[in-house]
């Protein structure tokens, strides 16, 4: 980095677009814990092409680009960069390989300028140390002509739209000389005319030598602008192909995959209406929403990450205050934005986020256990233990917990037997919660902890509750539910009913017809 | 299953560590109250460890209201203003008659109840960090006093009241009594009734016990409203040990207390420790700078000493917290 300027002009463009190959990625493998998140995945990248990143959520796409970036080190597998192996053992030393990733959080100090933020930790120097700013201004300038979109150098970044601060994300991985350009979900956050700003700046890169991996859900956008796809399923790699000739279609198709099992539920009849939501707004300005569930009816909540549905959940657990609507339960109104009159309403909502927001993991099981029925296991404001810890070993006996000791910390236990804790102190409520609401309930839990969860869900609605399955897994929720509904953009996309196939849900999710 | 058995023996290992903390704290106590026995025979006459229990029960009252809000992840940086606030209430209030003290008493406890509320209110609705709002009410308070007292306190502490201190059980001050009383009230509070589980909840976890229905903001207010009201409590004792009227004399209650809790194993990062723990820590602080006033050292090197003995208490005890 001591002379960027030279780096910075570009070769000619007709010796780039040669095919040689400038990521070679062989054999990555990856497990977190109980779960095979990469399995000997390979991924080529050629120089002056558009490769696009295609998965379901939980499909591998983060942790191979996480690999890419240094940010964690595979159990096997090699990265060569421009034939060279590279360790990638830091994401100073990805970066140094020349790769850039930029996420879909920007990491730009909103109160300082462009330019500053261009040149953050990476200033030009001139004499005695001193900011060379006309040697950074020249720099950014070639920068942002590379780009083919001009750059407000002088601006603070807070100042800027959403696409305006991308391309200064953009410029900065043009700056130090990457060759490697991961754009994560880049379009997410843009629309129209942005959009089509931020496919000719892809392109621009493409035909300047930069090989480009794009992540993205929209598959009508990958068809015109990619060159290549990849499409990982369940940690694999199900298979690369040249984008031409690819239909949407085909993409879905390669996306899901699998012959799914048939529904196991029969069809029943359901009781009366318990939840009702109508007309809420979960974001500013946003869609409303309306649905029901009825007693004994596991309703299943498909969608992307980002479409709102772990908002939705947490509007009916009072964490969120919606920006409209309405919300009953068992006909009565719920006062919103109170979690206390939730739970008091007869909800009970398992959230997400089991550590921060599940289970206090440093105190025991009874403790845990107790916290929502402080008043049944008390008198005169006291505790008593021996109720305590009866209500634990209930929940122990009713979710087959391990170990099986009301006094063992939760934060000792496997990730199973926490989300078996945290679900479990709802469970045992009296009265028993109207309404279940479960948040991704087995992400991150080995199998045989998710057929205790899904024997949970079932076991509820055929004890008469309603029941909301939030899930990343479309196995899951297809599996569980009694319908689905699809959610997009802070609405609901459409329902499905049981029976529907994973294409089904996911041309919904990503609103194109399958 | 071998990763969970490694964990929660883990889990026992750090309570174990804890309560070797805590020994460790005593233990060393002990060996400077040995020591001392040795080159300061007068540390154990009667009239030092009266006045040595009578100091520590002051530290441990505010300690008290100190801990509790330690424990739910905050900070009270306001206790000594309170102190001073209410010393200078006592002695302007409060004529030698019984009724005139009970009113006394009773306005300043309000006073501190009243500015603990305000801290409680900023932090749990308005989402300021405890340190920048208990910075900003204790120079508030101080600032009122000034305004009120126009820098020269009138008044004085009624004889009566000295009772509080002079008089005891044999060395035990009743303000000592006093301290365990309330040390034990709220020991039974946090460690047997359902007020302690939301408590220890709301520390360890606000989101979970948010979810789980406790109403967190109003929790974290009376906690605040608790420690205020304990630290004027301390400011009565004060004045009844002091006699006259100082309007600062509650400096450097603020420091000693979290330095007190924290040497008693409460953690700043909430959720962790008891206030029996934090009112062995003000004794034991308490213990330790009687020594060196014993000791003979001169006042300000004395000075030097106590902030040395704070900042590597606390120093070395958060660099672990922060480790884990």
């Amino acid at each position: 980095m001591t002379e960027p300027v030279e780096t910075l002009i570009p070769p000619p463009a007709s010796m780039q677009r040669e095919n040689t190959t400038l990521l070679r990625m062989r054999g990555i493998s990856k497990r977190y814990g109980g779960v095979q998140a990469l399995s000997a995945v390979d991924l080529d990248l050629r120089a002056g092409e558009v490769h696009a990143l295609l998965g379901e959520n939980g499909a591998g796409k983060s942790t191979l680009i996480k690999v890419l970036a240094g940010a964690t080190q595979p159990d096997e597998g090699t990265v060569e960069i421009d034939g060279q192996v590279s360790a990638m053992a830091t994401p100073a030393a990805a970066r140094a390989a020349g790769v850039s990733v930029v996420h879909q959080e920007f990491s730009l100090v909103p109160t300082l300028t462009v330019l500053e933020n261009l040149f953050l930790g990476t200033e030009i120097r001139a004499r005695f140390g001193r900011v060379d700013w006309r040697a950074q201004r020249r720099a950014a300038t070639e920068a942002a002509a590379r780009m083919g979109v001009p750059l407000a150098l002088d601006r603070r970044v807070e100042t800027l739209s959403i696409a305006e601060q991308q391309r200064v994300e953009i410029a900065r991985s043009l700056l130090f000389d990457a060759k490697i350009i991961v754009l994560d979900e880049p379009s997410a956050v843009l629309a129209g005319r942005e959009l089509e700003q931020l496919f000719e700046i892809v392109r621009g890169l493409r035909d300047s030598g930069t090989g480009v991996v794009y992540i993205s859900h929209r598959l009508s956008e990958l068809t015109s602008l990619a060159d290549r796809v990849t499409v990982l399923r369940d940690g694999k790699r199900v298979e690369t192909r040249p984008m031409e000739g690819t239909t949407e279609a085909d993409l879905i198709r390669l996306m899901v995959g699998r012959d799914i099992d048939a529904a196991r539920h029969d069809r029943q009849h359901h009781g009366d209406v318990v939840l009702e939501v109508s007309g809420v707004r979960l974001f500013k300005g946003g869609p409303e929403i309306d649905l029901t569930v009825a007693a004994g009816e596991v309703v299943g909540i498909a969608g992307l990450v980002g479409s709102g549905r772990t908002r939705l959940a947490n509007s009916l657990a009072g964490i969120h205050r919606p920006h409209a609507g309405e919300v009953r339960l068992c006909g009565r109104a719920v006062r919103l934005g109170s979690p206390r009159a939730s739970v008091a309403a007869g909800m009970a909502v398992i959230p997400e986020n089991r550590r921060d927001e599940g289970a206090l993991l440093p105190h025991t099981i009874s403790e845990n256990v107790a916290l929502p029925n402080l008043r049944e296991v008390s008198r005169g404001g006291l505790v008593r233990r021996e109720s305590e810890r009866k209500l634990a070993e209930q929940v122990i006996a009713r979710l087959d917990v391990r170990p099986k000791d009301t006094e063992a910390r939760v934060g000792g236990l496997s990730g199973g037997n926490q989300q078996k804790v945290v679900i479990g102190k709802s469970l045992v409520r009296s009265p028993v919660p109207q309404l279940f609401v479960f948040d991704e309930p087995t992400r991150g839990i080995d199998v045989p902890a998710k057929h205790e969860v899904h024997r949970a869900i079932a076991d509820l609605a055929a004890a008469g509750s309603a029941v909301i399955l939030i899930s990343s897994e479309l196995p899951e929720v297809l599996q569980c539910s009694h319908r689905i509904l699809v959610m997009r953009e802070g609405a609901i996309a459409g329902e499905l009913p049981m029976g529907a196939s994973e294409e089904d849900v996911m041309s919904l999710a990503v609103g194109t017809p399958a | 299953m071998t990763t969970t058995a490694g964990l929660a023996h883990a889990d026992t290992g750090a309570a174990r560590a804890v309560a070797l903390r805590v020994l460790g704290v005593l233990g060393v106590a002990a060996v400077a109250a040995v020591a001392t026995a040795l080159w300061l025979p007068q540390f154990y006459t009667a009239t030092n460890l009266n006045s040595l229990l009578l100091q520590a029960s002051i530290l441990g009252i505010v300690t008290l209201g100190q801990a509790l809000v330690l424990l739910v992840a905050g900070l009270d940086l306001s206790v000594a203003a309170v102190m001073s606030a209410s010393l200078v209430v006592v002695a302007s209030l409060s004529g030698e008659g019984l009724g005139g003290i009970a009113v006394a008493v009773l306005a300043a406890v309000l006073l501190g109840l009243g500015v603990g509320t305000l801290n409680g209110v900023l932090v749990a609705y308005r989402g300021v960090a405890p340190f920048i709002v208990t910075l900003g009410t204790a120079a508030l308070v101080s600032g009122l006093q000034l305004v009120y007292t126009r820098g020269a306190p009138p008044g004085a502490i009624p004889e009566r009241m000295r009772g509080l201190t002079q008089d005891g059980i044999g060395v035990v001050p009743w303000s000592a009594v006093l301290c365990v009383a309330l040390a034990v009230a709220l020991h039974v509070g946090l460690r047997r009734g359902t007020y302690g589980r939301r408590v220890y909840a709301t520390g360890t976890s606000l989101g979970v016990a948010r979810r789980a229905g406790v109403r967190t903001d109003l929790l974290l207010v009376g906690i605040y409203a608790l420690c205020g009201g304990l630290a004027a409590l301390a400011g009565v004792v004060l004045s009844s040990y002091v006699g006259y009227v100082d309007g600062a004399a509650g400096k450097g209650y603020d420091l000693d207390s979290v330095a007190a809790a924290v040497i008693g194993g409460v953690a700043f990062t909430g959720g962790k420790g008891g206030v029996l723990g934090a009112a062995l820590g003000a004794l034991a602080l308490t213990v330790v700078l009687n020594v060196l006033v014993l000791s003979g050292i001169g006042s300000h090197v004395q000075l030097i000493a106590r902030g040395a003995i704070i900042v590597v208490a606390l120093a070395f005890i958060a660099h672990r917290a922060i480790k884990k």
